[in-house]
């Protein structure tokens, strides 16, 4: 067994150095044929049969490190070395890692074969794969409908809200309707979280609406991702909505509304947040004594000091004040 | 008149040897068999788990989503390593995250080099003080490097250290790690995934150990990996992948982990501080933490999950000299011991499901009662054979439990780093390898349960503290260049 295993290396070895090299050149052809559009560069490729394999790791590789404007000659590629069928099988493999890679790649091309492997995809068992083939279903303005979406994805009961997070940000400028209209629906709060934070991406007027409404959520982390998204929006006209959130029951939801005033430069919320300088939550008093740092400047630690305020509230504000000094 | 019979004494005396005997091949048995059955379980998640793409691939796919963390490294006499180790932490390859050095009262130039390197400056820093620590003298931070924060403190043990950085951490996840420790670039963006996946659940990650002894180290990365040149840390070099990679990997995919290394751990930060942060009351507060975290989560009945990636590594030093390995391994017995002790409650109750019954319990075959009679039976077994009170069957048995079966593990052990991991490039760094899994079964596993055995005796008598180990630091092949700010 020992010696297998030696052998094994050593022969793993020199496999990997002669698929260095076949790998090398076919990346060569490939960047040859996508930049110049040159014919022959795709006969190369199909001369060397081995190497055709390799094809569909080689543009993966590619694809993570660069964007191209027009997919249609990776389409071509593949069609012409016979390997976007194979790419399309592997989109169901068993294996994690193999359907990851196809779906990453069949997301950066087009074509209506393409629509249907991706969209099997959706609520794949490892969110990645999920992802993935939904920002690629995005791409091709074949996007199933939002109640569809997250009735495939059970986030909350199957996946966390977090790998889709990004991914909803992006399809959700111009969708905030399609976006509300979910909230009415009975969604786990996990669901509605995802939902709450995409709103945060639209500028139109009912997503503020909706998110002033989400402030009231009977779940707590609802409420503070509604807070995070009306910081994210900027909208200012939102005071009357997030001021009252400084008196929340969760202290989670009192930290960032204290966080969302100052990121709405909203100053005439000052004097509540100086309250919870004394709140029993040591971050609702750290994210206080930061917000009164960035809307008071320094004469913040002069009011507390006026004010008697304890030490450790004054080292609060002060270590605020460094902080903006630093990052200034 | 008593008749006094000579036979029947000696048959009852051959009796009692072949039941000690039996006893001690018997508890060595079912441990081999707990390893072969790690080892099973390990290959099974091997065969099945997918290779991890390069980093470029994760960035890509992880960087918008992954949660900020804090890196905390307890830093007691480190002042050959210290700079070089925080400078390597401030290089990673991660998103948003923070690095808190803890000084903890260190008596040589441990904080005057990083002053004089960073720049520091005494400042003002938030500190949420929820677990206990020794008092904080200062809080230095830097302008060069925003994500550096370095505490001064107090002596107070490495679980203090600890503790003080939980309290000075701003992020949702800490890391510990320790101050002679190399995180690869990419270790902490593949040791948070499982967080990312399961965002309310994982509340704990751990990752590989391996002994850096012997790579090539340049600015604080492993840049090649090679086997160490002396027979000490090769022997670890080996047992780290039996015990650290394949026990740990085995054990997590039943749920029942029991300890994530001190040397790199990734927690969050609400549960470390919901069970009061790391005990001070030990030297094994990195295992007595995953043991709390497990029976606080049972106990409170949430849905949680501690885990265990082979992916992010994380190389150490390991000790060179007996001297160094005696200190080590009798403080590890010392740390198992007290944390059996504390929480023997758990044992095989209905609450605490698997990881009472299998996690505790491999605890107390392996930490309590196994070294114990294993060096017990060093002594006994030959001895009695010797007096002809044991047939020569007992004492192949017991070679064939306590040496021969170990070569099997270890070989095993090294067939699963090679088929899914392959960390070691050369096929003669793997010969080597496999010549020491034989050797280290016998000689090199007998003294290291002879050490643990003192860990008992220095339980018993109530002692502490870590030791001393010599560190002899690293050695850079590229001279140290200065390091340009951001």
């Amino acid at each position: 067994m020992m010696l297998a295993m030696v052998g094994r290396r050593v022969i793993h070895t020199l496999l990997q150095v002669r698929r260095g090299r076949q790998r090398d050149a076919l990346l060569d052809d490939v960047l040859g044929y996508l930049s110049t559009g040159d014919e022959s560069r795709i006969r190369a490729i199909l001369a060397r049969r081995r190497n055709v394999r390799l094809l569909p790791k080689i543009l993966h590789q590619l694809l993570t490190v660069v964007q191209f404007d027009d997919p249609q000659p990776i389409y071509e590629l593949l069609r012409i070395c016979s390997m976007l069928d194979h790419l399309i099988r592997e989109s169901a493999s068993i294996r994690i890692d193999r359907r990851m890679r196809a779906v990453e790649t069949l997301a950066e091309i087009r074509g209506p074969e393409i629509i249907a492997a991706l969209d099997a995809r959706i609520g794949d068992e490892a969110a990645e794969v999920s992802v993935a083939a939904l920002s690629g279903l995005a791409r091709m303005d074949a996007l199933p409908p939002f109640p569809e979406i997250m009735r495939r994805l059970d986030i909350g009961r199957r996946h966390s809200e977090r790998p889709y997070r990004m991914l909803f940000r992006s399809l959700a400028p111009g969708r905030a309707r399609d976006l509300a209209v979910l909230l009415a629906e009975e969604l786990l709060p996990a669901a509605r979280i995802l939902i709450v934070d995409a709103l945060g991406e639209c500028d139109e007027a009912i997503a503020s609406k909706t998110l002033a409404v989400m402030t009231h959520d009977p779940s707590e982390d609802v409420r503070a991702a509604a807070l995070r998204s009306l910081a994210r929006l900027g909208r200012k006209d939102m005071a009357a909505v997030v001021m009252p959130r400084l008196a929340d029951a969760a202290w989670t939801v009192r930290a960032q509304a204290v966080q969302t005033c100052a990121a709405l430069g909203l100053r005439t919320s000052i004097p509540l947040i100086a309250q919870l300088l004394s709140d029993h939550s040591w971050w609702v008093r750290y994210r206080s004594a930061q917000a009164l740092a960035q809307l008071g400047g320094e004469k913040v630690l002069s009011m507390c000091m006026a004010a008697g305020r304890q030490n450790e509230t004054i080292r609060l504000v002060r270590a605020a004040l460094y902080e903006m000094e630093l990052a200034a | 008149m008593i008749h006094f019979d000579l036979t029947e004494y000696l048959s009852a005396i051959e009796a009692v040897a072949r039941s000690v005997s039996g006893v001690i091949i018997a508890t060595g048995l079912t441990q081999n068999l707990l390893y072969t059955f790690q080892l099973m379980i390990a290959g099974w998640n091997l065969f099945h788990r997918a290779p991890e793409d390069d980093v470029q691939v994760l960035w890509a796919r992880y960087h918008g989503i992954s949660p900020p963390i804090s890196v905390i490294v307890p830093a007691y006499n480190e002042g050959p390593t210290v700079v070089a180790s925080a400078e390597s932490l401030l290089s990673l390859r991660y998103p948003n995250f923070q690095v808190i050095v803890v000084n903890d009262g260190s008596t040589d130039d441990t904080l005057e080099r990083l002053i004089a390197y960073f720049e520091l400056e005494v400042s003002e820093y938030a500190i949420d003080s929820v677990v206990p620590c020794q008092p904080i003298r200062n809080v230095w931070m830097s302008r060069k490097r925003r994500n550096l924060v370095v505490i001064d403190k107090d002596n107070g043990g490495k679980g203090d250290a600890l503790n003080a950085g939980v309290n000075a951490a701003h992020m949702p996840l800490i890391c510990s790690i320790d101050a002679d420790s190399l995180l690869e670039s990419d270790s902490l963006i593949r040791a948070t995934r499982p967080f990312i996946d399961d965002t309310d659940g994982v509340i704990a990650v751990g990752g590989t150990i391996r002994v850096a002894n012997g790579c090539v180290i340049d600015r604080g990365k492993v840049v090649e990996v090679r086997l160490p040149s002396r027979l000490l840390p090769l022997f670890q070099t080996v047992e780290y992948l039996r015990s650290f990679l394949i026990a740990r990997l085995a054990w997590s995919s039943l749920g029942t982990l029991t300890l994530i290394s001190g040397a790199f751990g990734i927690f969050r930060r609400d549960a470390v501080v919901a069970v009061g942060g790391y005990s001070t009351d030990t030297v094994g507060e990195d295992l007595e933490l995953i043991i709390k975290l497990h029976r606080y989560m049972r106990d409170e009945g949430r849905h949680y999950a501690v885990q265990f990636i082979p992916e992010p590594v994380c190389w150490t030093e390991a000790p060179s000299t007996w001297s160094g390995l005696v200190r080590q391994r009798s403080r590890w017995q010392r740390g198992a011991l007290e944390t059996f002790f504390k929480h023997k409650g758990m044992l095989i109750r209905s609450r605490y499901g698997r990881v009472g019954i299998l996690g505790i319990g491999q605890m107390l075959l392996i930490d309590v009662i196994g070294p114990l009679l294993e060096v017990v039976g060093y002594v006994l077994v030959p001895t009695l054979w010797g007096l002809d009170l044991l047939s020569v069957d007992y004492l192949l048995a017991y070679l064939a439990v306590f040496s021969v079966f170990g070569v099997f593990i270890s070989n095993g052990s090294l067939l699963l780093e090679e088929a899914e991991l392959y960390q070691y490039p050369r096929a003669v760094d793997l010969l080597i390898l496999l010549a020491v899994a034989v050797l280290e079964n016998f000689g090199y596993r007998q003294m290291c349960n002879v050490f643990r055995v003192m860990g008992w005796w220095q339980f018993l008598r109530g002692a502490g503290g870590w030791g001393e180990m010599h560190r002899v630091g690293f050695k850079s092949v590229a001279p140290q260049t200065e390091v340009l700010s951001n």
